[in-house]
């Protein structure tokens, strides 16, 4: 890594570390590196954002935090290590509770035969050992802290009686019900209106004032990205490409694809122009990397990137990229920036 | 954009509503689309932005006639579309095509891409082979040719040179005037022109279906796969050519690129106003990404409850929008994407049902810049807070309730009362309510506490409620060809950004 750590300068030890994770679907033709060689950190009280469009890997990357991945995906190799646990060698369960994870259709999160109340309170019974009155006090509690009106009254309806924007704000309350220290939320505006979606990044910011939770953000947003993270990670094709803090991201991107990324995005080029575009597919990455993967759709690819994986460089303060541009022992035909 | 040419389209008071008339007794019907007039004008534009639910689906639809307008009427051509049927209606249909958010679910599986886009085609029984007679007034026969109509364009235009008949085709026709034979015979002064097309039709529609892909960006392989083949880009251009086949004017384009990544979306967008140069069409472009409809649309309308509450020149509405729900709505678009310089203003609760709209402004229960009655002087906390506790009670009253509810009352259970004082404490506990606000407070938990949750909220809306509550605003001008339907752009308030922006601080 060529001594820069993968989540940037801090003090403390980080409460996750995910370190050259790798996770592969063997099917019946192909194995497919969904996650090929990931690594980032998260902080206490920190919110990261792992930034990728569909087929990133990205989903794959926060479930495998939470040993949600489903056969026939498997991690293959690496480490992710929550207060100095290493998960992969099973010891999901001792940590059950400490990680929560909102989805992004809070419908499909809701079991629709049981009232709000009863799936908080569950969550409840099983983290934090409470029952009866007790624990629908607590679950009451929750729903008014995610901002839910009324919550005496929610709390004895069924999922289908609320809104796409209060289910979400249910399943968030059902996820701080074992009062977790991180919170995997993958995707969890994209199914909302714009302004429910305010409402939710609103609520997440606030209840991480309040408890200091960390919050790993997955999303292919790059406007929400921006609202809600201190720091990102880019994600293509099964592998990081860029890691900065979010505020000097957007000011200079220096992965290719992230600049090309950030360039296509409407609303931010003059409404006459035509909008900038990145040529060919996200590849689907079927074995080991043995060049950089985007080379193929980069504007300023050389002979180089087609036989090199590039490793992760300093670009910056706390930043790094990983492309060969920014490699001092390769030419990369001139003006990197 | 000039309004002086007649619109290609004009909508004039629009309603939609659903579920309407049951045999016994039937819920109110669903305010889809409540009263909407605007005109389209020939090669523009027309981004329609909102939250979902909002009707703008349903507006798009019964413009083209999808769904059946309740009130009011579409005018194209000087005809008003909502009225017509059968053949007509079909004419019309040959006018106007649909793209669809979601090409998993509008592409039928078990066709192959030539078959879909050769759909319209055969259902249209595509081309028409209309035959128009230059130089004489000319008898017209012949297998599957008809005589040009008098609002048609026609697809063979023959020249009469004499005995001579010289052939011209439509460039438009994958047909060439080698595959067309025509022949004049004269009997009784009157000619008559014959016409063969030596072409099969469905030769024709198999070589326009080749076109059609080629138009989008999609190659001559690709007509032989099926959809599940093609990544979800691609599947988008399949329903843009789908759409284009019968050589339409007029695009209804339903969040087009809302299902696909930026780096795909931004492709999408560039194929779009590419055909729409070339084609000269024209696009109902419908949306809740409102930075896609700032980069695409020359004019914007704001939809909300059914409702277009803010009309106008996109870059000046984004600029300098003028109503609540557009800067709420500019302002709640995420990093540096959003035009709004002041701080994101955050609405409360979500948009009532539209089957209950509010009876004033449909915005009123969410307004950041309501207007406030003069009768009291509260901080606009406890106001926000007092519009929740009605927002509280109107929910209530729609919702079922238990079923042991009417039971429990029966035996005088207390069936509201329990939760109810909670949620009453919970909202107003940190407030200070003068002594006479405090007894209608009271009086409305009285009431709900005897089942009348709705009496409830009326309550409240008396006391508490102002004009915003009772009166439909007018669209107001706020500058050339710019409407914006809110009673505070009325002489004597202050401005909405301003009053925002001063409750914004307060709270």
């Amino acid at each position: 890594m060529n001594g820069v750590a993968p989540g940037g300068t801090h003090e403390h030890n980080p409460l996750l570390s995910v370190r050259d994770l790798e996770v592969v679907f063997h099917t019946e033709h192909e194995e497919i590196h969904a996650v090929d060689g990931v690594s980032f950190d998260i902080h206490e009280g920190e919110t990261v954002g792992l930034v990728g469009e569909s087929g990133s890997g990205k989903s794959v990357a926060a479930r495998s935090i939470l040993g949600l991945v489903d056969s026939p995906g498997h991690i293959e190799g690496g480490s992710i290590e929550f207060r100095g646990d290493d998960l992969t060698e099973d010891n999901w369960d001792a940590h059950r509770g400490d990680i929560a994870i909102v989805f992004q259709d809070p419908s499909s999160s809701l079991n629709p035969v049981y009232t709000v109340g009863n799936q908080i309170t569950e969550a409840l019974r099983i983290h934090q050992g409470l029952r009866g009155t007790e624990a629908t006090e607590e679950a009451v509690s929750l729903l008014e802290d995610v901002g839910i009106p009324d919550a005496p009254r929610r709390v004895e309806e069924y999922p289908h009686q609320l809104s796409g924007g209060m289910q979400q704000r249910a399943v968030i309350a059902m996820a701080l019900a074992c009062d977790p220290d991180l919170l995997v939320c993958d995707e969890p505006t994209t199914a909302l209106d714009v302004t429910i979606q305010a409402q939710i990044l609103d609520l997440l910011a606030d209840l991480q004032r309040a408890s200091d939770l960390a919050i790993l953000f997955i999303t292919h947003d790059m406007g929400v990205i921006e609202d809600a993270t201190d720091r990102v990670n880019v994600i293509y094709a099964g592998e990081i490409v860029e890691r900065a803090p979010t505020g000097p991201l957007f000011e200079r991107p220096e992965h290719p694809y992230t600049r090309a990324l950030l360039k296509s995005i409407p609303g931010r080029t003059e409404p006459d122009e035509r909008l900038p575009t990145i040529e060919g597919e996200v590849p689907t990455p079927t074995g080991p990397a043995e060049d950089c993967r985007f080379a193929p759709r980069c504007p300023k690819a050389f002979a180089d990137c087609e036989r090199t994986v590039p490793e992760h460089v300093s670009v910056g303060e706390d930043r790094t990229a990983a492309c060969l541009l920014h490699d001092p022992a390769y030419d990369g035909g001139g003006d990197s920036a | 954009m000039t309004t002086a040419e007649t619109p290609v389209i004009s909508v004039e008071k629009l309603k939609t509503y659903y579920d309407e008339g049951g045999y016994v007794r039937s819920p109110p019907p669903v305010k889809a689309v409540d009263g909407v007039s605007f005109d389209i004008h020939k090669g523009e534009t027309m981004g329609l932005v909102g939250e979902s639910g909002c009707g703008k689906t349903t507006l798009g639809r019964t413009i083209l006639g999808l769904n059946r307008a309740t009130d009011g009427t579409v005018t194209a051509a000087g005809t008003d579309v909502t009225e017509l049927s059968g053949h007509e209606r079909r004419r019309w249909q040959r006018r106007v095509g649909m793209v669809f958010q979601d090409p998993d679910e509008s592409l039928n599986d078990r066709m192959t891409v030539g078959e879909i886009v050769q759909e319209p085609l055969q259902s249209h029984d595509w081309p028409f082979l209309r035959v128009g007679v230059e130089g004489a007034d000319a008898e017209i026969a012949g297998n599957d040719v008809v005589p040009v109509g008098p609002d048609d364009a026609a697809d063979i235009t023959v020249r009469l040179h004499g005995d001579e008949a010289e052939v011209t085709v439509r460039e438009a026709l994958p047909l060439s005037g080698e595959d067309v034979n025509a022949g004049v015979e004269r009997s009784d002064g009157r000619p008559t022109v014959s016409v063969a097309v030596t072409k099969a039709k469905s030769e024709i529609r198999r070589e326009r279906a080749f076109g059609l892909l080629d138009q989008v960006g999609l190659s001559e392989d690709h007509f032989y796969r099926y959809p599940h083949q093609f990544s979800g880009g691609q599947r988008q251009r399949v329903g843009i050519a789908r759409a284009l086949a019968l050589e339409p004017d007029f695009l209804v384009l339903d969040e087009p690129v809302s299902a696909l990544d930026v780096s795909v979306q931004a492709r999408i967008i560039n194929l779009l106003e590419d055909l729409q140069h070339e084609l000269g069409l024209t696009y109902l472009f419908i949306a809740h990404d409102l930075s896609v409809v700032r980069h695409i649309a020359d004019r914007v309308a704001v939809m909300y409850l059914g409702n277009v509450v803010e009309l106008g020149p996109t870059e000046d509405v984004y600029e300098n929008p003028a109503h609540p729900y557009t800067v709420s709505l500019l302002s709640a678009i995420p990093g540096s994407g959003s035009p709004w310089e002041g701080g994101r203003v955050t609405l409360r609760g979500t948009p009532p049902s539209p089957r209950d709209p509010p009876a004033g402004c449909p915005f009123a229960t969410r307004c950041p810049a309501k207007i406030r009655p003069d009768d009291w002087m509260l901080p606009e906390r406890t106001w926000r807070a007092l519009d929740e506790l009605r927002v509280v009670f109107r929910t209530r009253a729609r919702a079922e309730g238990s079923a042991a509810d009417p039971v429990k009352r029966l035996v005088g259970l207390d069936v509201a009362g329990e939760d109810l004082e909670e949620t009453v404490a919970d909202l107003l506990a940190e407030h200070d309510l003068p002594a006479e606000a405090e007894s209608v407070v009271e009086a409305a938990i009285e009431r709900a506490r005897a089942g009348d949750d709705a009496g409830a909220a009326e309550r409240l809306r008396e006391a508490f409620g102002s004009r915003c509550d009772e009166e439909h605003p007018d669209g107001h001008d706020r500058g050339e060809d710019w409407t914006s339907e809110c009673l505070r752009h009325e002489p004597g308030y202050e401005g909405v950004a301003e009053t925002i922006a001063a409750r914004e601080e307060d709270t």
